[in-house]
This record gives C-alpha cells, sequence and structure tokens, in this order.
C-alpha cells in the first residue's frame, strides 16, 4: 500500500493538517492499520498531557448550549451514499449543504467540489469515472493528495488501488488511466490548478 | 458507578445517540478539555465556544471511532487541536504573543485508571527530554504556533524542527508506558530538575 509521509500523520495528530487534508488522510485511514497505529502513537502524548490537567468544573451552561445544539445540528453530511466514502472522512466535512455533479469532457466521469478554501486556494474533490478510461495528460501548478476510493488507476509512477495515497508535487505531470473492471472513485486535494495538454489545453487558455 | 464505565463505552453509547452518555463524557472530559483550550484561547468566552465545538465534534465523529488510532483521550487531543488551529487560520489570532504552553501547568493530583498520577508521569516524561525538544514540543506540538512559525521563531529548517518533535514524542511515548509504582493520590509532584 502507498502511505502518507509519516510528517503528514504527525502534522494530524497535533492538528496542522487543513480540513481537506484531514478528510484526504482519513479516508487512507480507514484502509490502513499501519498508519492507523502511527497516529495513535503520536497522539498518545497529547492525550496523556490532556489527563494531566487540573480539572475545571464543566459549566452548566455549556452543558445546556451543547444539548441544545444536538437537536438542531444537521446530522447528515452532504455526500450521498453511493459515493464510498470512509465514516471517518465524511464526518469531517461540514455538515449540511448539497453536492452538486460536473461532468468534464470525458465521457463517463463526473466531478465534485465538496470543499473549498479560496482564500488559500484549496479545494477538495470527489472523481468517478468507469474502469479502463484514460484521463487526459495534465501538469499540476500545485500540490495534489489523492486517495482512491474504490477502483483504482494507473499511471507513470505506478498502479493505485483502493486505499493508496499519492502526492503529486508542482510541476509535476502524468497521464492516468483507471483500471479496467470496477469503477474508480479517487478523493483529491488540489491546491492551485491543473493545466492539460493538446486540445484541452488549448481549450482550457481560451476560456480562462 | 459511572466511573465504572470506560471511555471506549461511553464512545459506543454516543455513537448510538446516547444523550445520558454523551452527559457522562461531558462531565469526565470537559473540565480538562476547557483547561487546555484556556491555555491557548484569548478569551474566556471563546474558549467556551471552541469547547462546545470541540464536543459536538465528539457527538458527529463517535461512530467513526476506532480504538486502535488511539485511545479516547488521545482521539479527544486532536479533535481539539484541530478546532484550536481551524480558528487560528480563520482569525489569524493566537492564543498569547509567546505560543509557547507552559508544561508545568500539567499538574493534576488525581490518579489515573492504572493507579498512577498522570501529572506526575508527564512530569517525569518531560524531564527525559532534551530542552530542545521540550521547546519544539511546547510551541508546536502542544502549543500555539504552527511548525512554519516555530521553525522561524527557533531559526531551524523546518526538517530539523520535525525531527526534534518526532524524537520528543517518541521519548515520551517510552516514559509513558513504561510500568510504574501506584502513587497514591495527593503525592506532592516536584517537577523534575532541569
Amino acid at each position: 500500500m502507498m502511505h502518507p509521509p509519516s510528517e503528514t500523520l504527525l502534522a494530524h495528530a497535533s492538528g496542522h493538517l487543513d480540513r481537506a487534508l484531514r478528510v484526504v488522510l482519513e479516508a487512507h485511514l480507514d484502509h490502513c492499520a499501519a498508519c492507523r497505529a502511527e497516529v495513535a502513537a503520536v497522539s498518545a502524548p497529547g492525550g496523556w498531557a490532556l489527563g494531566a490537567l487540573p480539572r475545571l468544573p464543566a459549566p452548566d451552561a455549556l452543558w445546556t448550549k451543547l444539548a441544545a445544539r444536538l437537536d438542531s445540528a444537521p446530522a447528515a453530511d452532504p455526500i450521498p451514499a453511493s459515493v464510498p466514502l470512509p465514516l471517518a472522512a465524511r464526518r469531517e466535512l461540514v455538515p449540511g449543504g448539497r453536492v452538486r455533479w460536473w461532468r468534464p469532457l470525458l465521457r463517463g466521469a463526473r466531478l465534485a467540489v465538496l470543499d473549498r478554501d479560496d482564500e488559500r486556494g484549496v479545494a477538495l474533490a470527489v472523481a468517478h469515472m468507469p474502469g479502463g478510461r484514460v484521463f487526459p495528460r495534465h501538469r499540476h501548478l500545485g500540490f495534489e493528495h489523492a486517495v482512491v476510493l474504490a477502483g483504482g488507476y494507473e499511471d507513470e509512477r505506478g498502479a493505485f488501488v483502493a486505499g493508496d495515497f499519492a502526492i503529486y508535487e508542482p510541476g509535476s505531470e502524468h497521464g492516468p488511466h483507471t483500471l479496467d473492471g470496477d469503477d474508480c472513485w479517487i478523493l483529491f486535494r488540489l491546491e492551485g490548478r491543473v493545466r492539460f495538454r493538446g486540445w484541452r489545453g488549448a481549450l482550457q487558455r481560451l476560456i480562462a | 458507578m459511572t466511573d465504572e464505565i470506560t471511555d471506549r463505552e461511553l464512545i459506543r453509547r454516543i455513537a448510538r445517540e446516547d444523550r445520558e452518555a454523551f452527559r457522562l463524557f461531558y462531565d469526565r472530559h470537559a473540565g480538562r478539555l476547557l483547561a487546555y483550550i484556556r491555555m491557548l484561547a484569548r478569551e474566556r468566552e471563546a474558549a467556551e465556544d471552541l469547547a462546545q465545538e470541540v464536543l459536538l465534534s465528539v457527538w458527529r465523529k463517535a461512530p467513526s471511532y476506532r480504538p486502535d488510532r488511539g485511545d479516547v483521550p488521545a482521539w479527544l487531543y486532536t479533535i481539539a487541536r484541530n478546532k484550536l488551529v481551524d480558528l487560528w487560520r480563520r482569525r489569524s489570532a493566537r492564543a498569547d504573543e509567546d505560543g509557547a504552553v507552559d508544561l508545568t501547568r500539567f499538574e493534576s493530583d488525581e490518579p489515573g485508571a492504572d493507579g498512577r498520577v498522570a501529572a506526575l508521569s508527564v512530569r517525569q516524561a518531560l524531564g527525559a527530554l532534551k530542552a530542545e525538544q521540550r521547546q519544539a514540543l511546547e510551541l508546536a506540538y502542544f502549543g500555539g504556533l504552527t511548525y512554519e512559525e516555530t521553525a522561524e521563531r527557533l531559526d531551524l529548517p523546518l526538517g530539523t524542527l520535525k525531527s526534534r518533535i518526532r524524537a520528543g514524542l517518541a521519548i515520551l511515548r517510552d516514559v509513558l508506558t513504561e510500568p510504574g509504582p501506584a502513587v497514591p493520590a495527593g503525592t506532592p509532584t516536584e517537577a523534575p530538575a532541569p
């Protein structure tokens, strides 16, 4: 299995990942016992420290506010059950809202943006493609962190299947194709944009 | 009676939307959670709001909790840290200008489930750290700075900072998981010599 770097797991345990990357990482953790064990190891000192603090009285007023919010908070995440997104990843997303799918110029493919941080230029999205299809070759202008939710794809770096975690650095370029067989679902966090090659790139420049 | 219910059992019940279990969880953890957040949040009201958000996340995330990714306090700590750092990102605000958490404030003298006094164990563990490791942890793991800010403050390459944090956490884990003698509650907890 392809894993995230150890420093990403440490950053998660100490709260330093943005929400989009937390969702991607949680999707990987659902598949990976080794990374769950590492998260347990690096978060343990935080748990011990919390337990060593003197206990303040927990205010009744705080409980009252909290209980009221349990009644009003939307419980459901916005992702349809048909998307194979693990529960822990779903629960990182802001509840409520609605997912809008759009279809790129690629037969049978669809994408949905699940979360967006415009200030930092970060988007979290899920892509769904049938097996055996070629995704247009493209270059990343910023980092992409991706995890395969189901099915798989292959590119110049190898084959990626359910649970595999991939990082594409700024300036990297690849032309993935989905593996034959099952539909491929990919969850990815994108910084900045991607530039397509060929006629799609020309069209992209034209409408930009 | 309620002390006999483990954290894990409480989370299982909260996952089934058991409000009584959530109230027990609140009574058990909210005080310390609030104490930690107040160490880092600037205003009392903001600390309570944030504690509320953390506890609401516990309610929502309980069905997805898996024990093999950490015990419940560690899981709670990670949720709290994520909420704190998200808030800092939104507001570009910090708890205090220093950004460090004073680790000597981890001074509860209540015994944990294994009979050891948590604060004594944590202080022993902190005493085993090199000064540079402790400083890195105080700022970026327990405290209020990002890795980038900490590296800049300490004038270190980012990779060196992360190595210090990782090494420091490994020492804390080793010391804190060593079997130790049970310490009766109320035993004075002297800080280790620097």
